[in-house]
C-alpha cells in the first residue's frame, strides 16, 4: 500500500500540493483525478521519489520513498511526457530498464511489443505520441514493480489500445498483484479502469473512495408512475440528487442503497421501471455536492 | 558473469549515452598527440637536412622537439584539458537540466551515490583513456623517428599524472557549477566565474589599495589564485622539477594540495548533487537560498571594478564615478535577476537586494577611500618586529638575483631569503619619519618581518637628509648581504662555480677586460670596500665605473654589475695592478673637441606655453621644434676640454642615491676624438650619453651657452 500522509509541496510562492492524505491500496486501480494544476503530477512525482515533500510522509509498503532504492524498486513512474534516450529504440530502452529493475521481464516485453505492433529496432523519436505512451506502459508493466504510476498516460490512447492496456492490467493484477495508479484530468478516461478514485482540487484532496462504494450509495432509475399518487408516495423520503422529467418518463438519481431504492419502488404501481448504471461523472456529481463543490466546474470547467 | 545491476553494467549503460563524447575526445587527442608528433618529427627532420645536421646533434633536436610537446606546462594542453573537463562534467550531468530526464533517472531504483560515481568516473575515463592511449602513440611516433629518450618518457609520464590532476580539479569545479545551476548557459558562466573569481577579486582589491593607500607596496600583492587547480598543478610541476624530476614528486606539497583540492571540489559537487532538488531542472540556479548570496558576490566586485574603469576613463571626476558605480550596482543586479527568472520584467523584482548590494559596495569602497582599516597609519610595534628588509629605488629594487639553479629570482624573494635588518630602533624611526615631498627623498619598499612570521610590506619615502638613520640601515651588513648578491658568501659559493664569460671594468667611456680567474680577487677587494660603504658615501660620491661579471649560462640569467666609487681603494688598487686606472674617467689627450648643447628646458617650456596660448591652445598648430631655444657650442680649447671632462658623468654609471640636483641633465654632450688616437678600450658599442655633475659645471659654459 502507498500511504500518503499530509504531504505538502510548494514551488517558490506556488503551493502545488496542500496537506494531501491518501491511501492507495494494493490490487486495485487507483485513479487520481483533477483539473490541470490540481497537483496530480506533483503527487505522483513525490510518490515516485523524484520530488521531496516539504512536509508529510509517503511510504510505499511501509518504506519512506524519497531517496530510498528499496521503495523505488516497487515503483515504475511513467511521466506525462515519458523520456526515452536520444536516438534509442525499444530494445535499447529494455536493456537500460533491465539493468536497473532486477525483475524486468524481457520475454514479456518483446511479446507485448509485438502484440502492440511496435518495432523493437525502430527509433523511438519516429514514434507517434500514442506509440510512445504504449512503449512507456509496456516498460512499466514489464519492470516487475508492484506499483505503476501513470501520469496522464491514457490521454490520447485510442479505445482499442485502452482496452488492450486494461486487459493487460487485469492480467498483471491477477498474476502478480500489480497496482496501477493513474492520474488524469478526464473522468471519462478513468471510469472503466479505476476501482478507487481520489479527487484533487487546488492541491488538496476532495475525496478518496472506492468506486463500488460510491456506486452502491447512489442509484439511477427510470420509471413511469401509474398515477401522481404513486409518484408522490415513491418520492416521499427519497434523497433525490437529480430529477429529469420528460413527459411521463422520470429519470431519477437517488442517494441510497440499491435494495432500499428498489424496495421503495416495488411498493408503488409503475407502468415502467428500470435501474440504470451510473457513469463516474454522475457519481462524482453527487459525491462532490456533499462536499459542497460543483464537480462540473471542477472537472469539466 | 556480471550481475544484472552491477557497477560495471551501470557504467556501460551510462557510456552508451556518451559515445559522441568518447569519439570527440579520442579524435581530439589523436590529432593533438600522434598526428602533431608525426608532423613535428617530419618538420625537424627536414630542418636537420637543410642545416646539414647529423648524428647526435640531429637527434638532440628531435628529442628537444618531443620534449617540448610532451612535457607539462604546454599552455595549449592546459587549455584543452580545462575545456574537456568542463564538457565532460556538463554532458554527464546535463540530464539535471531537463524535468523529463530527471523524472526518469530519479524514479528508477538507483542510488544517487552510485549514479554520481558512475557518471563522474566515466567523465574521467572519457578524458583519460583517449589521452593516455594517444600520448603513448605519440611517444611511439617519436621513438620511431629517433626523438624519444628516457628523459622524454619520464617527462611525458609526469605530464600525464599532472594533467590528470589538473583535469580532476577543473572537473570537480565544473561539477559544482553543474550542481548549482539548472541550464547550460548559466553552468558555463558559473564555470568561468569559478575559474576567474578569486583572480578578479584580487586584482580589484589590489587596484583599490594602489589607488587609495599612500604607502601601498606592490610587493604585498599576492597573485596566487589559491582556489584554482591550474595554480597548484603548475606549482607542483615547479616543485617536482626542483625536487629532481618525477622521482621527487612524493616530496612536493603542491601535488598533494592539487589532489586535495580536486577531492574537495568533487566532494562538494557530490554533496550538492545529493541536496539538489529535482524541481531545479531548467532554472538558472538550483538552490533558491543561494540566489541572493551568489548575486551579492557577483554584483559587489563588478560594481567596485567599475570604479577603476570609470576612474581610468574619466579621471578623478567624482560625480561620474559615483554615477558609474550606482549604475553598475543597479544594472548588475537587474541583469542577474533577469537571468535567474528568465524574464526581462523581473529586473526590478528584488529591489531590496539592489539596496543590499549597493550598501556592501559603498561600505567596501569607503573602507578603502577613507582608509578605515588604518593601512596608512600603521607603523610596526618595536616589540613585535623581528627585522626588516629594504628595497631601495635605484639601488636593489630592480636588481637581478638568481637561484642556485641560475634561474631568476624576484627581488623581494631574494631579500626575504636573507636575514633582515635587525636595527629595530632605526627601522621604527625611519617608519615614523615618512616624507610626502617629491624632492630630495629616498623611496623604498620595506618588508616588516614580524615575530609571528608575518611579513608586512609598505612603500614610502623619507627625507634624503636623514643621514644617520639611512646610514644605519644601508650601511648594515644585513642590508648589503640582502641587496648585493655577490657580497653574500653563500651566494658566491655557487656563483663562483659558474663559467665566467666576461669580467671587465667599465666606466661608460671605456671597457677594460680582466682575466676571468681574477673574479675571486676582485670580489674580495670589492667586498672589503663595500664593508665600509654607507648611504652618505653613495649619495655624495660619483661612481668612477663598474665591474661587470657575465656568466655562460645558456638562455638563463647573465650576470652582475658592481659599482665602484672613488673611496673603493681596494678595488682601485687591484685594478691598477692589472694596468687599469679607475680614477681616470676620460683621457682628454685623445679628445679633439667637445660639443655641448644647452637645451634651456625651462625657457623652452615657457615659450611653448606662450605659443600655445597665441594659437588658442591648439596643440596641432604648435610643435616642440618651433619652441627650440637650445644653444650649441663646440669647445676645442685644452683647458675647457679638461674642465668639461672633469664634469662629465656617463649615463651608464649608477645614479642611485643621487639627489635630484646632483646631475645637470639639461646638456647634451658630444665628444669628438682625434683621428687614430682612440685605443681599443674606448667605445665598445656603448652609447655616448653623459650628464654633467652639477657642482662641476664650469661657469663659462653657462654664459657661453646662455639663451638670449
Amino acid at each position: 500500500m502507498i500511504e500518503i500522509t499530509n504531504i505538502s509541496k510548494s514551488f517558490g510562492d506556488i503551493l502545488a500540493v496542500d496537506r494531501v492524505s491518501v491511501q492507495m491500496k494494493e490490487d486495485t486501480v487507483f485513479g487520481l483525478i483533477g483539473t490541470n494544476g490540481a497537483g496530480k503530477s506533483t503527487v505522483l512525482r513525490m510518490v515516485a521519489g523524484v520530488l521531496k515533500a516539504d512536509e508529510g510522509s509517503i511510504e510505499v509498503d511501509g518504506i519512506p520513498v524519497f531517496d530510498c532504492v528499496e521503495a523505488k524498486k516497487k515503483i515504475f513512474f511513467i511521466a506525462d511526457e515519458p523520456y526515452f534516450f536520444a536516438n534509442s529504440n525499444a530494445s535499447e530502452m529494455e536493456k537500460y530498464f533491465s539493468s536497473v529493475y532486477e525483475d524486468f521481464n524481457r520475454e514479456r516485453f518483446y511479446a507485448y511489443l509485438e502484440g502492440f505492433g511496435l518495432e523493437k529496432k525502430r527509433k523511438i523519436n519516429t514514434f507517434s505520441k500514442g506509440m510512445k505512451k504504449q512503449l512507456a506502459l509496456i516498460c512499466g508493466i514489464c519492470s516487475g514493480t508492484r506499483y505503476l504510476l501513470c501520469d496522464e498516460t491514457f490521454d490520447g490512447l485510442d479505445p482499442v489500445m485502452r482496452q488492450g492496456i486494461k486487459s493487460i492490467f487485469a492480467k498483471e493484477m491477477e498474476s502478480r498483484g500489480l497496482t496501477p495508479i493513474i492520474a488524469s484530468h478526464n473522468l471519462r478516461e478513468l471510469e472503466d479502469i479505476c476501482d478507487h478514485v481520489g479527487l484533487l482540487h487546488k492541491g488538496g484532496v476532495l475525496l478518496s473512495k472506492d468506486l463500488e462504494d460510491m456506486k452502491c450509495n447512489i442509484q439511477k432509475v427510470q420509471c413511469v408512475f401509474a398515477s401522481e399518487e404513486d409518484k408522490n408516495k415513491a418520492m416521499q423520503g427519497l434523497d433525490v440528487v437529480k430529477q429529469d422529467v420528460r413527459g411521463s418518463l422520470n429519470t431519477l438519481t437517488v442517494r441510497g442503497a440499491r435494495e432500499e431504492i428498489l424496495g421503495r419502488f416495488a411498493t408503488v404501481d409503475t407502468v415502467f421501471f428500470e435501474a440504470l448504471p451510473l457513469s463516474l461523472e454522475e457519481i462524482f456529481i453527487s459525491e462532490t455536492e456533499v462536499a459542497g463543490y460543483d464537480v462540473k466546474k471542477l472537472i469539466f470547467g | 558473469m556480471m550481475s544484472k545491476n552491477s557497477f560495471l553494467v551501470s557504467m556501460k549503460e551510462n557510456n552508451k549515452r556518451r559515445i559522441w563524447l568518447w569519439i570527440i575526445s579520442a579524435l581530439f587527442w589523436f590529432f593533438y598527440y600522434p598526428v602533431y608528433m608525426a608532423m613535428a618529427m617530419s618538420r625537424w627532420q627536414e630542418y636537420n637536412r637543410l642545416n646539414g645536421l647529423m648524428g647526435a646533434a640531429a637527434q638532440g633536436r628531435l628529442e628537444d622537439a618531443t620534449y617540448g610537446w610532451l612535457k607539462f606546462s604546454q599552455v595549449a594542453t592546459i587549455l584543452s584539458i580545462i575545456m574537456i573537463a568542463t564538457v565532460c562534467a556538463i554532458q554527464g550531468f546535463s540530464y539535471l537540466y531537463s524535468r523529463k530526464k530527471v523524472d526518469m533517472y530519479h524514479s528508477v531504483p538507483v542510488k544517487k551515490s552510485r549514479r554520481f560515481a558512475v557518471i563522474s568516473i566515466n567523465g574521467v575515463l572519457i578524458f583519460f583513456i583517449p589521452y593516455a592511449i594517444n600520448l603513448f602513440l605519440a611517444m611511439l611516433v617519436a621513438w620511431m623517428n629517433g626523438g624519444m629518450n628516457g628523459d622524454n618518457f619520464t617527462a611525458a609520464m609526469l605530464a600525464m599524472c599532472l594533467n590528470l590532476l589538473l583535469f580532476m580539479g577543473v572537473y570537480g569545479l565544473s561539477l559544482i557549477a553543474v550542481m548549482l545551476t539548472g541550464n547550460l548557459i548559466v553552468t558555463i558562466l558559473a564555470v568561468l566565474v569559478f575559474l576567474a573569481y578569486e583572480l578578479v577579486v584580487k586584482v580589484i582589491l589590489e587596484e583599490y589599495k594602489r589607488s587609495f593607500f599612500s604607502y601601498y607596496s606592490i610587493f604585498s600583492e599576492d597573485s596566487t589564485v589559491y582556489s584554482s587547480p591550474v595554480t597548484w598543478v603548475v606549482k607542483a610541476m615547479e616543485e617536482v622539477e626542483e625536487a629532481g624530476g618525477a622521482f621527487g614528486a612524493v616530496l612536493c606539497p603542491s601535488l598533494f594540495v592539487s589532489l586535495f583540492l580536486a577531492a574537495v571540489f568533487i566532494g562538494i559537487a557530490y554533496f550538492c548533487y545529493l541536496k539538489r532538488p529535482a524541481e531545479a531542472a531548467g532554472k538558472a540556479i538550483a538552490f533558491e537560498k543561494s540566489k541572493a548570496i551568489i548575486k551579492l558576490f557577483l554584483t559587489v566586485p563588478f560594481s567596485l571594478g567599475i570604479f577603476e574603469i570609470v576612474d581610468n576613463i574619466a579621471g578623478s571626476n567624482d560625480g561620474l564615478i559615483l554615477f558609474g558605480m550606482v549604475m553598475a550596482v543597479i544594472l548588475s543586479n537587474c541583469l542577474i535577476e533577469v537571468i535567474y527568472e528568465a524574464d526581462i520584467k523581473a529586473a526590478f523584482r528584488k529591489k531590496y537586494q539592489i539596496l543590499v548590494s549597493g550598501g556592501c559596495t559603498a561600505v567596501i569602497f569607503c573602507v578603502f577611500a577613507f582608509d578605515l582599516i588604518g593601512y596608512d597609519a600603521w607603523s610596526p610595534s618595536p616589540d613585535k618586529l623581528e627585522s626588516a628588509s629594504f628595497l631601495f629605488y635605484g639601488a636593489n629594487r630592480w636588481s637581478n638575483y638568481v637561484n642556485e639553479d641560475l634561474t631568476y629570482m624576484g627581488t623581494e624573494d631574494y631579500a626575504l631569503s636573507k636575514q633582515g635588518i635587525t636595527d629595530i630602533e632605526a627601522i621604527c624611526q625611519l617608519s615614523e619619519n615618512k616624507a610626502d615631498g617629491e624632492e630630495e627623498v629616498v623611496w623604498f619598499d620595506v618588508a616588516y618581518r614580524m615575530k609571528g612570521g608575518k611579513v608586512v610590506w609598505r612603500n614610502f619615502a623619507v627625507d634624503a637628509q636623514q643621514n644617520e638613520l639611512l646610514d644605519r640601515i644601508i650601511g648594515s651588513e644585513e642590508f648589503k648581504r640582502a641587496a648585493y648578491q655577490l657580497y653574500d658568501d653563500d651566494s658566491f659559493e655557487f656563483l663562483k662555480k659558474c663559467n665566467v664569460k666576461e669580467l671587465a671594468f667599465n666606466n661608460g667611456f671605456r671597457i677594460d677586460n680582466l682575466p676571468p680567474e681574477d673574479l675571486e680577487m676582485i670580489r674580495e677587494a670589492w667586498k672589503k670596500d663595500m664593508q665600509s660603504l654607507s648611504y652618505t658615501n653613495m649619495r655624495d660620491e660619483f661612481s668612477c665605473g663598474k665591474i661587470t661579471v657575465n656568466f655562460n649560462t645558456g638562455q638563463k640569467w647573465s650576470g652582475f654589475e658592481l659599482d665602484i666609487y672613488p673611496s673603493f681603494t681596494n678595488v682601485i688598487e687591484a685594478l691598477k695592478e692589472r694596468g687599469i686606472d679607475a680614477g681616470k674617467v676620460l683621457d682628454t689627450e685623445y679628445i679633439e673637441s667637445i660639443t655641448v648643447c644647452n637645451f634651456h628646458s625651462e625657457e623652452r617650456d615657457v615659450l611653448y606655453q606662450q605659443m600655445l596660448e597665441e594659437n588658442g591652445w591648439d596643440q596641432e598648430a604648435v610643435s616642440w621644434s618651433e619652441a627650440d631655444v637650445s644653444v650649441t657650442k663646440t669647445f676645442s680649447e685644452r683647458e675647457k676640454i679638461e674642465e668639461l671632462a672633469e664634469a662629465m658623468y656617463h649615463t651608464e654609471l649608477t645614479t642611485a642615491w643621487k639627489l635630484p640636483d646632483a646631475l645637470d641633465r639639461d646638456y647634451s654632450i658630444t665628444v669628438r676624438y682625434k683621428d687614430g688616437q682612440v685605443d681599443d678600450a674606448v667605445y665598445r658599442g656603448s652609447s655616448n650619453s653623459v650628464y654633467l655633475i652639477a657642482d662641476k659645471v664650469p661657469s663659462w659654459l653657462e654664459s657661453e651657452t646662455a639663451y638670449k
